[in-house]
């Protein structure tokens, strides 16, 4: 019984064996499945690892490739900067020069300036004594006066503005009362202003005329003025002056500065106040002292009033005049005048 | 820099030169042209005032803004100069009182000219009488001393148009007629402190002078137009005329072709 017994384990044994058996086989089946899905994966892997060193293969070239693009670039860009650099030093240089140039011609352009104002100023003068007489009827006495003064050059007044200073007298002389000139140069137009009274009036009328006849004084300039004003109207001198008007008994020839001598004159009334100072300070200064004094129906011509080398003379008749015309009638004749009739 | 102006160029003729030169065709040949001409004018005396705007004098923005557009419109013959003038007796006579009176207005720029001038300078407006025949010049005004005119001359205007051209101006007022003695009888006004004639002839100058002259306001003021023109010779007569017989006036033969009297 013994033997059946060990047969029977056997039996189940050899069962549990064949079973065990079977399981591994099994086991191995799935290991074997597993083992081939395995082979399977890491041969893909290799594939894929196949693809990716090739494309960094490819990635290196063109890492290269842009690496000597890349070195070619920065040499360029280092040709680039040494060239700009020393072209910058070029412009910088040329700058300075152009500068220089600039500097030096703005010198000589303000020195140009100053001689071409003094330029235009005298052709201007010869163009005013070129110029032929008024085409306006005017009046043939005037004509026969003016012409000798503008032909001696006693005056640098044109007929045009000449013929102004006439018309003021004839439109004052009834009132009997004192002329002034201030700024006589040569003495004509103070001449034309005794005869003009002679002839409108039957009688020499008392004018009074001054003039520094050494020119422009220097402390008599501003900054309101132009610096080519200085030391003009020289060319005149007191005798001459005086022997030349001496034919009017009436006439006073007062060598000085117009400022100071008003200062020491009676107080009176006047009738006609020609003033041709050219500069600010003087001119405001006479009408000033003027303006008060003159009689109801007197004259004050302004001349070079808009004259452009005379800035000074609108500037003071603007200051003290042209904003009010309650007291005086204000015509601006056109002949670079102001002639201001007192109300 | 002046000279700069004076050498350039002359720009070409337009419309109003045309008109300019037609109104003068009268005129002796060989005239050269005058200093009216606006053209002329701005080149010579005023294009470089222009410019300066530092200087504190004429001939100011102002005046170009209302004269600018009167010229331009071919509504008058006067060019930038006596237009100025007129501008300047305008701001002589803006404190006084008394009515302003145009004889001769054509087309009515000037006496639009005058309106505005007013208006600007004293913030008001003036009494103003406009005359013209709105015809030309009538036959039997056209007397000896007139060589160079001829009726009819100057009849290129229209009353209507005049009148609403000038409308803006509600103390304005258009009277179309011959001026004479008698006519200006029937103005009311007692007083008067500018007058513009500008009939080129001598008859109706010389009424003019002889009616407005005692009723002139003291410091009242009369441009009288073309009294230098050569082609006008009627006008320096009625003047002369007038003036041997009369010291109430300054008298102001300005380069502009106008005389200008001051009453005193």
């Amino acid at each position: 019984m013994k033997w059946l017994t060990r047969l029977r384990e056997a039996h189940e044994r050899l069962i549990r064996l064949d079973r065990a058996t079977k399981t591994t086989r099994d086991h191995l089946g799935t290991i074997e499945r597993l083992l081939a899905q395995l082979d399977e994966r890491s041969r893909r892997q290799d594939e894929a690892l196949k693809g990716v060193g090739e494309r960094l293969l490819t990635l290196e070239q063109s890492l290269v490739a842009s690496q000597t693009r890349l070195g070619e670039l920065d040499s360029r860009i280092d040709a680039n900067t040494r060239a700009s650099s020393s072209a910058h030093a070029a412009f910088d240089a040329h700058f300075r020069d152009v500068e220089q140039h600039l500097k030096e011609s703005r010198r000589r352009l303000k020195g140009l300036e100053v001689d071409l104002g003094a330029q235009v100023a005298r052709l201007h003068t010869r163009l005013s004594r070129l110029r032929a007489p008024l085409d306006a009827p005017a009046d043939q006495a005037f004509l026969d006066l003016a012409r000798p003064l503008v032909d001696a050059r006693r005056t640098l007044l044109g007929y045009d503005r000449l013929y102004i200073l006439w018309q003021a007298v004839k439109n004052v002389a009834h009132l009997g009362l004192p002329a002034v000139e201030v700024g006589a140069f040569r003495g004509g137009s103070a001449g034309l202003i005794a005869h003009a009274w002679r002839a409108a009036a039957d009688v020499d009328g008392e004018l009074h005329v001054v003039d520094t006849f050494e020119g422009h004084l220097d402390r008599q300039l501003s900054d309101r003025d132009l610096p080519l004003q200085r030391g003009k109207f020289q060319q005149t001198s007191y005798d001459d002056v005086r022997s030349y008007l001496s034919t009017f008994a009436n006439v006073r020839v007062h060598k000085g500065d117009a400022t100071q001598l008003i200062g020491e004159w009676p107080e009176r009334r006047y009738a006609l106040l020609h003033l041709d100072v050219d500069l600010y300070e003087p001119t405001r200064r006479c009408l000033e002292y003027f303006a008060p004094r003159l009689a109801s129906g007197g004259v004050i011509v302004l001349d070079d009033y808009g004259a452009p080398t005379c800035p000074g003379v609108a500037q003071a008749a603007g200051e003290l005049l042209t904003h009010d015309r309650s007291a005086f009638h204000q015509w601006d004749t056109q002949t670079e005048q102001l002639v201001l009739i007192k109300r | 820099m002046t000279m700069r102006h004076q050498g350039e160029p002359m720009t070409t003729t337009d419309d109003r030169n045309d008109a300019r030169a037609e109104s003068s065709a009268g005129a002796a040949p060989g005239t050269e042209r005058r200093a009216r001409d606006p053209k002329d004018w701005i080149h010579r005396e005023i294009k470089k005032y222009r410019k300066r705007n530092d200087l504190a004098f004429r001939p100011d923005a102002e005046f170009f803004r209302l004269a600018d557009p009167v010229v331009n419109s071919i509504r008058t013959l006067l060019g930038f100069d006596r237009l100025y003038v007129l501008w300047q007796a305008v701001g002589n006579v803006q404190h006084l009182d008394g009515a302003v009176v145009e004889i001769g207005s054509y087309r009515g720029g000037s006496a639009y000219f005058l309106a505005s001038s007013f208006l600007a300078l004293t913030g008001s407006e003036a009494r103003i009488h406009v005359f013209d025949t709105f015809e030309g010049h009538p036959a039997n005004m056209i007397g000896e001393p007139d060589t160079f005119h001829r009726a009819g001359q100057f009849g290129d205007t229209n009353y209507e148009d005049v009148k609403a051209y000038l409308s803006p101006y509600a103390l304005l007022e258009v009277h179309k007629g011959a001026v004479s003695a008698a006519s200006l009888q029937h103005l009311e006004d007692a007083t008067y402190r500018l007058l513009h004639i500008d009939t080129d002839l001598y008859q109706p100058t010389l009424d003019c002078l002889e009616y407005f002259a005692p009723r002139m306001v003291s410091g009242g003021v009369v441009v009288v137009d073309d009294y230098a023109a050569p082609k006008c010779p009627g006008v320096p007569k009625a003047v002369v005329e007038y003036l041997a017989n009369s010291d109430l006036f300054q008298v102001w033969d300005l380069r502009t072709e106008q005389l200008m009297l001051v009453k005193r």
